[in-house]
């Protein structure tokens, strides 16, 4: 892998307003070279600001963009080694799709049989060089977004920056490409930067993922430590679902709706918010011998590969793959193990 | 598409007959030998070989020509570049506001009134130079300014639907502003540049108000021509030029709503 040439893309306190709307607050990130780096949040977060202003379209009010260690805060679009794939795509209707992927080559000026060489290496790589000659009205939204991604990377940027790409697709097409392109990412070694609401998108495709909200990033990490590991409410339930309960502090654990609860470590707060997901919790028949909870069947849904049981008390939301069939009125026991808890910062 | 009511469908074809029935008959008339009178005698194209032997029509003509294109093109290329800067440029919304309506402002006054206006301002001008006589000069100024409204609309409205995201790509795919301008905008807003410039170009053929008030005496168009003329009188070779006219605004308007609504 490449990983080591590649640059650390750092942002430092960076705060962006548009009138009386903060868009972006004090957000400080550092994306490693080669890794591939995932904005997450809901739509009026400021992912797509934040996206914005690391490819020059636009300048922040605070703060600063380091780019392999330059500073590229003022930098305009235009001088910096970073492309963009824009959510509509925005390519030129009026040019071939061989002229859109050479457009920043030829804007640079770059001898012309090394343009061919390099549009059609990148046409090939992502099986599109049959439509070089074509019109940017004659393909489909999947064969629109390959171009927009060709024409981005073969002007070799330090950083390709993803405005949710993936948008403009169906499910199905949309689930192929998250792969595609995360295995695309891992070829080229090169820094990927993705904006997304989609949390499915963003654990598929990412290393290391930001969950942003209202204009500040809540938590970042690798996709397992937002998903196992969410810091309060907002990430819990955005990123998949959650079970959250209530608890005060009590001897030797704590004490929710659903009971007595034990721990793996002290709560931190006298009362608080505590997280399970859905498919961490075990049904069984025996009582297990810790934090089992007796409870009811209230309603099951049927999601194809796996069921959702709903129980009182709570309610207590459970993924289960088993075969057996839960039916409303049924009793079982749930197993709320202690190092599946997490204790959520409100 | 649905069917229309025949009441409909009838009114319709109507309106459409009363609108075009005298155009039709000054056509029908400008091919009939009989000089006066209602009825057709004879086919022909002699009022037609007659007018273009006739000096005064031939003048008049280039004029009309020389003035339409002169004001067209420089119409179009202010036009054009006043939609940019009013589409582009970070005006604020109040400014926009205003900015809009001094815009449309041309396109809504009566000709009379600007005519007036410009008859006016010319007069001052004559102290300053006598190029300001009444003349071609005045009336292609006359008409840049009522073109360039039109011009700014047409351009301005296909700059709004082109929007911003493939200028930004361009942008961020490292194209200064002349690149961008040239290989992205200009040939994007072609379609529009061109529609505009055939309105200008056909408002310009047909006036009459402003020309009629800033002509001078080597400088008269078609449309003063035929008003004068049918002040004496109607006769077959005004038909033929009248027809002729008619015929040129036609395929202009045709060929502008033609790349308008082309995508």
């Amino acid at each position: 892998m490449a990983e080591q040439q590649e640059k650390n893309l750092i942002l430092r306190s960076i705060t962006k307003r548009f009138g009386d709307v903060e868009a972006v607050q004090d957000v400080t990130l550092e994306v490693r070279g080669g890794e591939f780096f995932t904005l997450l949040g809901p739509s009026g977060c400021g992912k797509t600001t934040l996206l914005r202003m690391i490819a020059g379209l636009e300048i922040p009010d605070n703060g600063q963009v380091l780019l392999g260690g330059d500073d590229i805060t003022n930098l305009p679009a235009t001088k910096r080694q970073v492309n963009t794939v824009f959510q509509s795509y925005a390519l030129f209707p009026h040019l071939t799709i061989f002229e859109n992927v050479a457009f920043g080559l030829r804007s640079r000026k770059v001898a012309n049989d090394e343009v061919g060489k390099r549009v059609y290496r990148r046409l090939e790589m992502l099986g599109i060089q049959e439509m070089a000659q074509r019109k940017p009205h004659q393909l489909s939204g999947g064969q629109k977004q390959r171009v927009a991604l060709a024409r981005a990377l073969v002007n070799e940027p330090d950083v390709l920056l993803l405005d949710e790409p993936m948008s403009a697709l169906d499910a199905k097409l949309r689930g192929q490409v998250q792969v595609e392109l995360k295995r695309l990412q891992r070829k080229l070694g090169k820094t990927f930067i993705l904006v997304t609401h989609d949390q499915a998108e963003a654990l598929v495709c990412s290393d290391r993922v930001a969950v942003m909200r209202r204009g500040k990033v809540i938590q970042y990490g690798t996709p397992e430590e937002v998903y196992d590991i969410p810091v309060n409410r907002f990430v819990a339930e955005f990123l998949g679902a959650a079970n959250l309960l209530t608890y005060q502090v009590a001897e030797g654990g704590v004490q929710t709706p659903v009971g007595f609860l034990k721990l793996d470590r002290d709560a931190p707060k006298p009362e608080g918010t505590l997280a399970i997901r859905p498919e961490w919790i075990r049904i069984s028949e025996e009582e297990p011998p810790v934090n089992g909870v007796r409870a009811t069947v209230r309603e099951t849904i049927y999601r194809g590969t796996n069921f959702d049981v709903w129980f009182d008390p709570g309610p207590i939301r459970v993924r289960t793959s088993s075969y057996k069939h839960f039916h409303p009125g049924d009793q079982a026991w749930l197993k709320l193990a202690p190092e599946e808890l997490v204790v959520l910062d409100d | 598409m649905r069917r229309m009511h025949p009441v409909i469908t009838s009114l319709a074809l109507a309106t459409m007959f009363f609108l075009y029935l005298p155009l039709a008959g000054v056509a029908v008339f400008s091919v009939n030998s009989a000089r006066y009178g209602f009825v057709f005698q004879e086919f022909t194209f002699h009022w037609y070989a007659k007018l273009f032997t006739n000096q005064v029509v031939l003048e008049a003509a280039w004029n009309t020509l020389l003035l339409a294109m002169v004001s067209t093109i420089a119409a179009t290329v202010i036009g054009t570049i006043l939609a940019i800067g009013l589409a582009r440029f970070p005006w604020g919304k109040k400014l926009e506001t205003v900015l809009d309506v001094i815009l449309h402002i041309p396109v809504v006054t009566p000709d009379i009134i600007l005519a007036a206006a410009l008859v006016v301002a010319f007069g001052l001008l004559q102290y300053v130079s006598s190029l300001f006589e009444p003349g071609m000069v005045n009336m292609i100024l006359g008409h840049i300014t009522f073109e360039i409204s039109f011009v700014t609309l047409v351009v301005r409205s296909r700059l709004v639907a082109i929007g911003r995201d493939v200028e930004e790509a361009a942008r961020d795919l490292f194209a200064s502003n002349w690149y961008l301008l040239r290989h992205v905008i200009l040939p994007l807003l072609l379609p529009g540049i061109v529609a505009g410039a055939m309105l200008a170009f056909t408002l310009s053929l047909d006036d009459f108000v402003i020309s009629f008030f800033t002509f001078g005496p080597s400088s008269q168009t078609l449309p003063i021509y035929i008003f004068g003329a049918v002040r004496r009188g109607v006769t077959p070779e005004i038909h033929a030029l009248s027809t002729l006219v008619i015929l040129i605004t036609v395929i202009l308007v045709v060929g502008t709503e033609r790349l308008t609504r082309k995508k």
